[in-house]
């Protein structure tokens, strides 16, 4: 048991950035991705004798984080209002081409997608993952998860052009 | 448009901005959680079918597994009538278990919470909430937390939550000081309605939620997304969480729980529950409301602070405050074109009281039009439109003032229909 709990550690160590990583992006909430984080890694360490196949260990702790995820923002629904909103100027800032009006567009545009599409979105353009690996990761079809992607991607992309459209005035509508 | 400019890159410059190195503190807290907390026994490998089968095989085999499963629901079924509170029996029935021949025994792994049990649940006092005030208990698939009825924002406690049978198993909390794996096992039941959860201690070596979880809640299925309030009720005795009809006027509003307890027959809803208003309503009327009109058309409705207006047009008050329910009413009957019935006096939770139909004349009223208004509470104004009958009770509750009860509905024929289960229920309340 010792030698489980060591190599746990080591497990844990090795992959507990990558997946904060994913949760607060999926989350857009600090606190919300840290319970989210422990909540897998937690159940990670439950569940591990029953992971049959070790090479297998990131997917399954990457789906165990996701669902975890959802969790998280089922119960930031219920209590509408308990956020700590990530702040805008995250520790990575310093990308310039990147306005504070582009944050808030796309931060509002994320904020309309569902915890679905979000988690797909983020696996595919912060971790890399193919659209095959997402979907055998969250155990959805390949064409589900390609909607979500598709749809995902589609509203993110209008906001930041829309924020980049030139202004026109436009009256009153009757 | 330059390449700086790209909305793909735009998009990934601004996932990369958000943060990606996990507290420490989490970390840590993981791996002191592990040194605590069993794991899962492995799952046995399955052997593979290996001989041949046939059809009738096949049939033969699967009618012998329907029998035995068949077998165990006969024998966990009769199990002779149950005993206890029959407004408390539990409708979601625990999962029933049909013990196989072979038996491979988990360790015990809850499975998400069942459906009509997630939802925010209204209950009493707990003491991690201010003096006086009720809390909530919000139940989802996987995890419960407590808060001050008024402050939905803050979980006062929080953490996982799993279901396994009838029991509620609860970990990893927030608030509750007993680190977040200390696990703790409440039983539930639900009554037939799915509106009173009852959750009684198991076992659970963490005080502070022994101290709080187990009791009753109330579901609250409020159609007024501005406030808290219960919606349809099981006939019994209910507390409300928000008006406060003995605060003083002008003083600080905190919510308390139980500013007023009634008790209601069957049929009857709890619309809306404000600092200065509580309303009930028939379950006929609140199926019609709706989030965006969540008035219903008939209305018992609890009010602090009553004073009779002056004027049947004017929203002004009577400059000398009634000092007894016998002179507020001589006041409300100074309204033009409101008549005012025979008035009489009882006791409601204590206190002394008077009630009295009232009926609107419009010819009466004259420049009024088609309402006029006669009385003010609770921040509201009470008015009567034409064809309407209403019954006023108007309690009195000390240095606070006047409670009104007011009973309103559409017409003549609703009147008949609700003012004796409206009278019951007026005449039931106390106040605190």
């Amino acid at each position: 048991m010792r030698g489980d709990r060591e190599a746990f550690g080591l497990l844990v160590n090795a992959t507990s950035d990558r997946m904060y990583a994913i949760a607060t992006r999926i989350l857009r909430d600090a606190d919300l991705a840290e319970d989210a984080l422990q909540s897998s890694l937690i159940t990670a360490w439950r569940e591990l004798p029953r992971l049959r196949d070790p090479d297998r260990f990131e997917a399954w702790i990457r789906r165990l984080l996701v669902h975890a995820c959802y969790a998280e923002a089922r119960r930031r629904r219920q209590w509408a209002g308990n956020v700590r909103v990530l702040p805008v100027d995250g520790p990575a800032a310093g990308d310039d081409m990147l306005s504070v009006a582009d944050r808030d567009a796309l931060d509002r545009a994320f904020r309309r997608l569902t915890v679905e599409q979000r988690a797909v979105f983020v696996l595919h353009h912060h971790i890399g993952l193919p659209l095959v690996e997402i979907a055998d990761t969250l155990g959805i079809p390949a064409g589900t998860a390609r909607s979500r992607l598709h749809y995902a991607t589609r509203l993110l992309r209008e906001a930041i052009e829309a924020d980049l459209a030139p202004v026109i005035p436009q009256g009153r509508m009757a | 448009m330059t390449e700086s400019r790209n909305p793909d890159r735009l998009i990934r410059a601004w996932l990369d901005l958000m943060p990606s190195e996990a507290p420490d503190r989490v970390v840590s807290d993981v791996l002191q959680a592990a040194e605590t907390t069993p794991q899962l026994r492995a799952l046995p490998r399955l052997a593979h079918w290996r001989f041949p089968m046939n059809r009738i095989t096949l049939i033969a085999g699967l009618a012998i597994l329907a029998i035995l499963i068949g077998g165990g629901l006969l024998l966990t079924t009769f199990r002779g009538p149950s005993v206890g509170n029959p407004t408390l029996a539990p409708t979601v029935s625990p999962a029933v278990v049909v013990t196989p021949a072979v038996v491979v025994t988990p360790a015990p792994t809850g499975g998400p919470i069942p459906a009509p049990l997630q939802g925010r649940w209204m209950g009493s006092h707990r003491d991690f909430v201010s003096p006086d005030a009720g809390t909530s208990l919000l139940l989802s698939a996987s995890s419960y937390s407590m808060h001050q009825s008024n402050d939905n924002t803050s979980a006062r406690v929080r953490g996982d939550a799993s279901s396994e049978g009838s029991n509620l198993h609860v970990t990893a909390a927030v608030g509750d000081g007993c680190g977040r794996l200390t696990e703790g096992v409440y039983g539930w039941s639900l009554s037939s309605s799915g509106r009173v959860l009852s959750i009684t201690l198991d076992h659970d070596s963490c005080s502070v939620r022994t101290r709080n979880i187990p009791g009753t809640y109330w579901l609250m299925a409020c159609r007024d997304p501005g406030t808290d309030c219960l919606g349809d009720l099981d006939p019994g005795t209910y507390e409300s969480q928000y008006i406060r009809p003995l605060l003083l006027d002008g003083a600080v509003w905190s919510p308390k729980f139980a500013g007023v307890t009634y008790t209601v027959p069957d049929g009857w809803a709890n619309f809306s529950d404000w600092p200065g208003v509580l309303g009930l309503t028939t379950s006929t009327d609140f199926a019609k409301t709706t989030p965006s009109n969540v008035q219903p058309r008939t209305q018992l409705s609890v009010f602090t602070h009553a004073t009779p207006l002056t004027k049947a047009c004017s929203a002004q008050p009577v400059a000398v405050t009634p000092s007894s329910v016998a002179a507020a009413f001589t006041d409300i009957d100074k309204v033009k074109g409101l008549t005012v019935g025979a008035i009489s006096s009882l006791s409601i939770g204590g206190h002394q009281a008077a009630f009295a139909d009232l009926t609107f004349d419009a010819a009466a009223a004259g420049a009024c039009g088609n309402e006029i208004s006669f009385l003010k509470g609770g921040g509201d104004t009470l008015s009567i439109g034409v064809g309407e009958r209403q019954r006023l009770y108007l309690v009195d509750v000390g240095e606070a003032g006047f409670v009104a009860i007011w009973l309103r509905t559409p017409n003549g024929a609703s009147f008949d229909q609700v003012v004796a289960p409206a009278a019951t229920i007026a005449e039931s309340m106390s106040f605190k």
